[in-house]
């Protein structure tokens, strides 16, 4: 089997540098020693890169970690009960440094409403999403927040058995019966 | 994320996920990858396909060093109908370095990917998706890494 510059001299034959670099990411292929000279070179002006990144390189940096998480997990599967709107709009919070009276002066919503968004006692509409948005900067987007409380609303109809024979109480007419009860 | 057929123009939605073992015995045995893919073994190997299809146009193969707050991007190759002129698909690399990116912020490395390329590719690569140097490697991070994935993963439209 070829190695990594074998195959890189032979692909030179056929094509351009432009067009590997175009279907291609290649390593450099160093010596054992250099490589590690390299590594540990680089090593240091990453932590070092980090450790000097600015307030608002952090700020960007945190908004877009909670942006990535929300949508790795909007996206997924699995249920997670603590990754739920009131403690990401939390993170948030703690995030921009805002306390709650302060955020929802930011937003204009009153503060018992957004006490109760916090404590999960109170879903939001579309238009709190959008608001959520526009504090960020349009960083987090407001079909993020959207599908984050959506995928909570999906959980609790799978799980309020109480809930919804409670509510099945309050139907007054039913189109259609079945003596079947697995299909209703 | 879409990959674009060069003939027609079309768009085409597709996936990037984790290479499975039985996707090992058929790189190993077909021609569409020029590298030994064998040896990323020991690293992260994601392929990129189109939704319903299950050939692989592209692999990507990369470390998390947690200790740096970073990923290190190894080595990404198209497919052989991928490649040159008469490629089938475009945006195949683009979108694999970008999924990296993403994951560099899902896991708080501030976007943060790193790449130590061959020397001839290190200007194509810094022209085409805004890497800069650092050391001996190349890297991105935040608006930079934010940037491709917009362009090459579009989920906000």
């Amino acid at each position: 089997m070829k190695n990594n510059k074998e195959v890189y001299k032979k692909l030179r034959e056929e094509y351009s540098a432009e067009e590997i670099a175009n279907f291609a990411m290649i390593p450099h292929e160093t010596t054992e020693k250099e490589a590690k000279i390299s590594k540990e070179e680089f090593a240091k002006l990453r932590l070092k890169r980090r450790a000097e990144m600015s307030e608002k390189e952090r700020l960007l940096s945190g908004l877009l970690n909670i942006k990535y998480q929300m949508k790795s997990y909007v996206d997924s599967s699995y249920f997670d009960t603590s990754f739920n709107f009131a403690n990401i709009l939390g993170s948030y919070l703690k995030l921009v440094d805002r306390k709650q009276k302060e955020f929802s002066e930011d937003i204009s919503i009153h503060p018992s409403r957004l006490n109760r968004i916090l404590k999960g006692k109170e879903k939001i509409g579309k238009k709190l999403a959008y608001r959520l948005e526009g504090h960020s900067g349009g960083i987090i987007p407001a079909i993020f927040w959207w599908k984050l409380m959506q995928k909570e609303v999906e959980q609790e109809i799978l799980t309020e058995i109480e809930m919804k024979a409670e509510e099945k109480k309050q139907v007054n007419y039913i189109v259609y019966k079945t003596k079947n009860k697995k299909i209703a | 994320m879409k990959l674009r057929h060069r003939e027609t123009g079309e768009s085409h939605e597709a996936i990037i996920d984790l290479l499975l073992e039985e996707d090992w015995k058929v790189i190993e045995k077909s021609d569409s990858f020029s590298f030994n893919w064998k040896q990323e073994k020991k690293r992260t190997v994601n392929k990129i396909r189109l939704k319903n299809e299950s050939e692989i146009q592209g692999l990507v193969s990369y470390e998390d060093i947690p200790k740096e707050f970073r990923i290190h991007l190894h080595l990404i190759e198209n497919s052989q109908q991928n490649k040159g002129k008469l490629k089938k698909y475009d945006f195949i690399a683009g979108c694999l370095i970008a999924r990296t990116c993403e994951i560099a912020f899902e896991k708080n490395y501030n976007g943060f990917v790193s790449l130590e390329p061959k020397t001839e590719l290190v200007f194509l690569y810094k022209n085409k998706y805004g890497f800069e140097e650092m050391g001996n490697y190349l890297f991105t991070e935040l608006s930079n890494s934010e940037r491709l994935i917009k362009e090459y993963l579009t989920y906000e439209k």
